[in-house]
């Protein structure tokens, strides 16, 4: 392993890369390497350049000036198609995959092996699939269909395409973002098997914890100019973070007062169940607190949250409001009349019309109170509204009529919560608020709860990052299996200690695959970040 | 000198600026596309026959397009919404043969009317709750009650023309409903499709009811999420289809007098033409009432100018689908800059 070629000896090279779209010059004289055999991880605040930068290296994009030295030559990358040739193949974040077609179909897709007389050769195709899924370690069917394949098998047959496509580099744009823990392990392992065999993966992410459990080097972008690179055992989150957004960011999480216990309790939920999936769940929030919820996908948390706001139906429970039982909502409509509002987990799917202005996003729940004569809508009293969240939470726009397509995951998450503060709530449950979201806008949005729980606001929050929660959260509930496991005051436990009960507590050593080589090292780099 | 020479470019780019403004805003309004197709056509076809500007001929084409006008501002919700309606023709066609029945029984007109437009929202009704309960799409329910619809409307007509009224042709009904205003002398179908239109107007863009159709077919899910009872805002939309239909199957009877029973074949795609030309995503999400007004009278025109110029009918249904797919292409392209 140590002795594959020259370790040291750079396969691409970056030199003076520049990049303008008209006014705009998203990447300014970027220069680093990449060395052969190595997982390099690429990044940056959302908007920094290192999308572009990797359509670049993957041929989608010409840059304006500087070059791109590929094995010791200057090579022209002209289109995606010439850069396959060169063995650069990038994985994009949205998959790009054929649900109807089979996992071998879609591996050789546009490069079909063909029989004489130019009929599809099925059974070469699938053992060639089946070959390239060997190579990865990975026993899955080449004949089955994609549609059938969960998000990380999904992944797995993108990864197997490039690789048919005899790629040397692979570029993943962003490849855990739909991913659960378990299956963002199984990726990583499949990575370091690749790398072993001498492939070079550029990986782009946000999640510094996981790009610290995976990557050799670290190269930092910001504002569309390269700010170094680290070897991932010379350095730490707060240092990477550091870099990405140019100021110490020691303050992320708000220091939190604890809630008095005098404070009235908003909502409380007994034995809360839904089939065999949820239950019996029991808690209660006060005035004021944030209560966190940490757990896996699976674990409830989501269903707990989409039954308080009548997106689904319990099968047995009491839901008691300010002191009112019989509080269960029929349906999101009657949760909102209440005075509920619930920040969604996934904001493309379930938060935003993406075609619409931020106006129109951000009035859509409280239509109902902009109305005058006739029951028509008050335009002036909908642009005052949105005009108004737009400058409370700091989103950047230079219109109210701008299409939220056309916003940064940061500020689209921040419309879709514009949209929840508009209703006025007085519980606030937020899902996965910080997924795919900036380091600065996180930082923007642990405050904005911290200011909401002031004003007195009930707060039910989860995210898939644990130590969001932990910072966050005034007490934290651990659930597995649908049933809360444990709960943790604000400062009892660390990471670990919730990472060991989400997994399922006692149970945990069958349920996690390899907790000693994965977990740890990303427990270690995030004592760092806390303390 | 220097200074003055940079003045003067200031200024011209100044007025550069302005006129690019002006234009940009004229090439911001959302039917642009379609008022540029019908200013097209109508170019062409005053260049090419004498006959198309006269009042007479003008009149004529402004009460055809008021059938489709009418029915394409109900489709503007369907579509908007990310539904369709295929038996727009049928349900068209059902309730102008109810009311004939009905006047042929001896019913009073008023009655007559108020039993067609019940007809027609019924129609409209049934085909928004089958789509809910049975968890189908719009396209497959209205398909299958296309038929239906059209098949309830032979079986009690005998699949005959309905008549035997003639009495009632100097009534208030056939004489201004199916005729023209006294003053202006233009069709009473015409007018209707005016306040049909404004009302639609306001409805889908000023109220929050507009608004909530569009979030419904701009993401089915976040509406959801957002408290909007997606079930119900379907089966209110289909039903308010079925009854901007009954409207218009109350003019189409007054003008024609006696029920036919093959009124309204092939409309539908006509009407859902008429919308998409008027820049209504067929995707969902946004639309727009004035352009399938416009859209609807492109059709019209077409129709019209082929049988001034002579073109051979058979040719002119083929030529329809070419202008069709113009119109839409050029607004697709002038709205993809």
């Amino acid at each position: 392993m140590a002795d594959t070629g020259q370790p040291d000896r750079e396969l691409i090279r970056l030199e003076g890369i520049t990049k303008r779209f008209g006014g705009v010059t998203a990447l300014h004289d970027v220069s680093f390497g990449i060395r052969r055999g190595e997982i390099h991880a690429v990044v940056g605040e959302n908007g920094a350049g290192k999308s572009t930068l990797m359509k670049i290296l993957a041929g989608v994009h010409q840059p304006d000036s500087g070059s791109i030295i590929l094995r010791g030559e200057e090579v022209t990358i002209t289109d995606p198609l010439h850069a396959q040739r060169l063995g650069v193949s990038i994985v994009f974040q949205e998959l790009n995959l054929f649900p109807h077609l089979s996992v071998a179909a879609n591996i050789f897709l546009n490069r079909e092996l063909r029989k004489r007389g130019g009929l599809l050769d099925h059974r070469a195709m699938a053992e060639a699939a089946r070959g390239v899924l060997d190579q990865m370690g990975v026993a899955l069917d080449p004949r089955v269909k994609v549609g059938k394949l969960t998000v990380g098998e999904r992944q797995v047959v993108e990864i197997a395409r490039t690789l048919a496509q005899r790629a040397e580099i692979v570029i993943m744009d962003e490849p855990n973002s739909a991913l659960t823990a378990s299956e963002t392990e199984r990726l990583f392992a499949i990575l370091r098997r690749l790398r072993e065999n001498g492939l070079t993966i550029i990986y782009v992410s946000h999640r510094l914890e996981e790009v610290f459990a995976i990557a050799d080097r670290i190269s930092v972008i910001r504002d569309g100019r390269y700010h170094g690179t680290w070897r991932v055992q010379e350095t730490s989150i707060p240092e990477i973070i550091t870099a990405m957004i140019g100021r110490r960011l020691e303050e992320a999480f708000p220091v939190r007062e604890p809630v008095p216990p005098d404070k009235p309790v908003v909502l409380e939920v007994r034995d809360l169940r839904k089939g065999d999936k949820v239950g019996p769940v029991s808690f209660a929030v006060r005035e004021g607190e944030i209560l966190g919820f940490a757990g896996l996908e699976g674990s409830g948390v989501s269903d707990v949250f989409h039954i308080l706001f009548g997106l689904e139906k319990p099968s047995a429970g009491e839901v008691i409001y300010r002191g009112q039982p019989g509080a269960r909502v029929r349906g999101p409509h009657d949760a909102i009349k209440r005075g509920w509002g619930l920040v969604p987990a996934n904001r493309r799917d379930e938060g935003l019309m993406l075609n619409w202005s931020i106006r129109r996003n951000t009035s859509l729940a409280v239509l109902d109170r902009l109305l005058v004569a006739l029951g028509l809508i008050d335009r002036a009293a909908e642009r005052d509204l949105a005009t108004g969240y737009v400058r409370k939470l700091n989103v950047a726009t230079d219109s109210i009529d701008k299409r939220v397509v056309n916003l940064s995951g940061g500020n689209q998450q921040k419309i879709v919560v514009a949209k929840w503060l508009a209703t006025g709530p007085s519980i606030l449950i937020l899902n996965d608020p910080t997924r795919g979201v900036d380091v600065g806008a996180k930082s923007e949005i642990y405050h904005l709860c911290d200011q909401l729980a002031r004003e007195g606001l009930a707060l039910l929050f989860t995210s898939s990052e644990v130590e969001e929660t932990l910072g966050i959260g005034d007490r934290v509930l651990v659930m597995a299996k649908g049933r809360i496991v444990k709960e943790f005051a604000r400062g009892e436990a660390t990471k670990a200690d919730v990472m060991f009960w989400m997994a399922g507590g006692a149970a945990a050593e069958e349920t996690v695959p390899d907790p000693g080589e994965t977990l740890a090292p990303v427990a270690g780099g995030d004592s760092g970040a806390v303390a | 000198m220097a200074e003055s020479t940079g003045a003067r470019l200031k200024g011209a780019a100044t007025v550069g600026n302005g006129l690019s403004a002006a234009g940009r805003r004229v090439m911001a309004i959302d039917e642009i596309g379609v008022i540029g197709a019908l200013l097209a056509i109508c170019v062409f076809l005053s260049l090419t026959s004498d006959k198309f500007l006269q009042t007479t001929n003008l009149i004529n084409v402004s009460r055809q397009a008021s059938w489709f006008g009418i029915m394409a501002v109900g489709m503007v919700f369907v579509i908007a919404m990310g539904d369709i309606d295929l038996s727009v023709g049928s349900i068209l066609m059902l309730s102008s043969v109810s009311m004939a029945l009905l006047l042929r029984n001896g019913q009073p007109i008023v009655l007559a009317i108020l039993a067609g437009l019940a007809v027609a929202t019924a129609c409209g009704f049934v085909n928004g709750i089958l789509s809910v309960m049975l968890r189908i799409p719009t396209i497959i329910v209205t398909l299958g009650t296309l038929s239906l619809f059209r098949g309830i409307g032979l079986v009690i007509t005998d699949a005959s023309p309905v008549s035997g009224y003639n009495h009632l042709f100097n009534t208030w009904f056939f004489k201004y409903i199916g005729g023209k205003d006294p003053i202006f002398e233009i069709w009473m179908s015409v007018w209707v499709l005016v306040a049909v239109a404004i009302a639609g107007w306001v409805l889908f863009s000023h109220t929050a009811f507009g608004r909530r159709v569009q979030a419904v077919g701009s993401n089915r899910q976040a509406a959801r999420f957002a408290g909007i009872r997606i079930a119900r805002y379907r089966v209110m939309v289909m039903t308010l289809m079925g009854f901007i239909v009954g409207i218009a199957a109350v003019t189409v009877l007054a003008f024609n007098r006696n029920g036919s029973p093959t009124v309204g074949e092939g409309d539908e795609l006509k009407v859902i033409a008429a919308t998409i030309i008027g820049g209504t995503a067929l995707t969902g999400g946004s639309g727009s009432v004035p352009g399938a007004v416009l859209g609807a009278l492109i059709i019209a025109i077409i129709q019209n100018g082929l049988a001034l110029l002579r073109v051979d009918p058979s040719w002119a249904v083929a030529v329809t689908g070419i202008v069709i797919i113009v119109a839409v292409t050029l607004d697709y392209v002038i709205k993809r800059r």
